[in-house]
């Protein structure tokens, strides 16, 4: 230690050792930044050329962009986007919604259903599409099982209707994703309920000596000091309504 | 929580109703929710002609066994006969690297970002985690041209490659927000003690992150298993994983349609990352709410 040819290599050891966590978080970064920035950049700058099968660069504006716009294609596919895009979320997050409220009822099952509710999240979408073709076959399908059943009109062959198609894409999306909605609004629930129950222990005032803690009502005076309360009061509501 | 008993209208009437409401609802839905699943089952051990008799929603006559030998061994998929085996163990080829090597890279700068705050670490896991983000058709040009470039085009290696990249941003994430709550002091006295870099990684940090590396490891491999998009721009013929198998085999055209054999090979692709599901649902679940970036 007091030769000082030793000290200097440990501080050089000791440098080394300083930035050890920036030389780690280095190679994984650059990969980042060349595979998706530098990408994204490539992709962008592709699309300003000419460039067929094989990129080239000769630069041509917007040109492509004005092409695209054109294509009956694009209008086509843009259009399905909005109308899948829309109904997706809007079915996925109001199932989602409503299956966390009644599972959040003190349901003695919980688990099993949350199982349930949230496997097709673990599937590929190729598989669900696999198994939602099946069930949809107007000719073997749920259609036929209808009528075999004795309802001789039922009609369901959206899948094989050129404009009801998409409605049935998300069908299969929501039943795929929805249970995952769930889940995410259940955890929400119960992080909210938990805060809620902390900061009435803390800060309720005291029950007047007719009635108990118990008999405050959502949305009652009581209630209103809780600031995090009055921001859920419309979910938890319905969900004390029916306790 | 007061005592569900003493809420007002706990008992009589309106309660019991409430109650069935309930739970004819949430059983409906058990029931939409596992048809599915109960169709493509029971269609799988069926036979042609108890399939083309159309009852969708009736239990098979016999277990027959039949088409789930025909899916895993000899159905046509493209002009090879050898069934999704050859496929499935391209995924498994696949997968097992992708994972083990991005939750590895993922800990380590999880670990360097969270633990050592040197200058910039915040804004470069702010970078890193743009990955999590990105529609993956964005990159698919620039990257068949790079895999051209490296000779790695058409093959398994080239997907390994692949979903190990574009998992680092999601791994980094999971270890990162782990690692945070870890007090910095641990690494300051284990420092102290004379312990580098890696060494309190390896003896101190790895024992304590078994859950988040569950979490880490499930979460890249059901990406990794279900992808479809780079295998199906990526690969062709022999190199396809299961999932690109599984959609060719599904929209052949070439002979009679056997739903049942069908049926069969989506279970056998599903399998795997079902059998995850089942047996460490509750690390899926943490693995969905923490990467809810993208679904």
């Amino acid at each position: 230690m007091s030769n000082p040819q030793q000290r200097k290599q440990m501080s050089v050891l000791d440098r080394l050792q300083r930035y050890l966590p920036q030389l780690v978080v280095g190679p994984p970064f650059l990969l980042i930044v060349f595979f998706v920035y530098g990408f994204i950049a490539w992709t962008g700058f592709i699309s300003l050329t000419n460039s067929r099968m094989l990129p080239t660069f000769d630069f041509q504006g917007i040109q492509q962009y004005v092409r695209l716009l054109a294509m009956d294609r694009w209008n086509v596919a843009f259009h399905n986007l909005l109308i899948f895009g829309s109904l997706y979320i809007l079915f996925a997050i109001t199932i989602g919604c409503v299956l966390a409220v009644l599972l959040d009822q003190r349901i003695r099952a919980e688990g099993a259903l949350r199982t349930i509710y949230l496997y097709p999240m673990a599937i590929s979408f190729i598989v669900t599409g696999t198994a939602w073709k099946w069930i949809l076959n107007p000719s073997l399908g749920i259609e036929s099982y209808m009528q075999q059943l004795g309802w001789e009109s039922f009609q369901f062959d959206w899948i094989v209707n050129r404009d009801m198609a998409i409605y049935v894409v998300v069908l299969a999306a929501v039943w795929q994703a929805s249970g995952f909605v769930m889940a995410l609004f259940l955890s929400a629930l119960r992080t909210v309920m938990r805060t809620l129950s902390a900061r009435l222990i803390w800060m309720a005032p005291a029950p007047p000596a007719s009635t108990s803690a118990s008999s405050c009502r959502p949305c009652d005076p009581c209630f209103s000091r809780l600031s995090s309360f009055s921001r859920t009061c419309p979910l938890r509501a319905l969900t004390l309504w029916w306790r | 929580m007061a005592d569900p008993k003493t809420l007002p209208g706990a008992s009589g009437k309106r309660y019991l109703l409430g109650r069935l409401f309930i739970w004819t609802l949430l059983l409906a839905a058990a029931v939409l929710y596992l048809g599915p699943i109960y169709v493509v089952l029971s269609t799988s051990l069926k036979d042609l002609a108890e399939i083309r008799a159309g009852a969708l929603l009736d239990l098979p006559h016999e277990l027959n066994f039949t088409a789930w030998r025909e899916a895993w061994s000899s159905a046509c998929i493209g002009v090879r006969c050898e069934g999704l085996r050859p496929y499935f163990l391209n995924s498994v080829i696949m997968s097992v690297p992708s994972v083990v090597i991005s939750t590895l890279i993922g800990a380590l700068s999880g670990y360097a970002l969270s633990l050592f705050r040197f200058r910039g670490a915040n804004i470069i896991f702010a970078l890193m985690l743009f990955g999590c983000f990105i529609p993956f058709q964005i990159v698919i040009l620039p990257m068949a041209q790079t895999l051209g470039f490296l000779g790695i085009a058409n093959s398994i290696t080239g997907l390994i490659v692949v979903h190990t990249i574009y998992g680092i941003s999601f791994t980094t994430l999971f270890f990162r927000n782990y690692y945070v709550s870890v007090p910095q002091e641990l690494v300051r006295a284990a420092t102290m003690d004379g312990a580098g870099f890696f060494r309190i990684f390896w003896h101190i940090m790895l024992p304590l992150s078994v859950p988040i590396i569950v979490v880490s490891v499930i979460w890249q491999f059901t990406q990794v298993w279900n992808e479809f998009l780079f295998g199906a721009s990526f690969t062709s013929g022999g190199a396809q994983p299961v999932t690109v198998a599984l959609n060719n085999l599904i929209n052949s055209t070439t002979s009679v349609k056997q739903y049942n054999v069908d049926m069969a090979a989506a279970l056998i692709a599903a399998a795997p990352t079902l059998v995850v599901y089942i047996i460490a649902g509750r690390f899926f679940v943490r693995g969905l709410t923490a990467g809810a970036v993208k679904g």
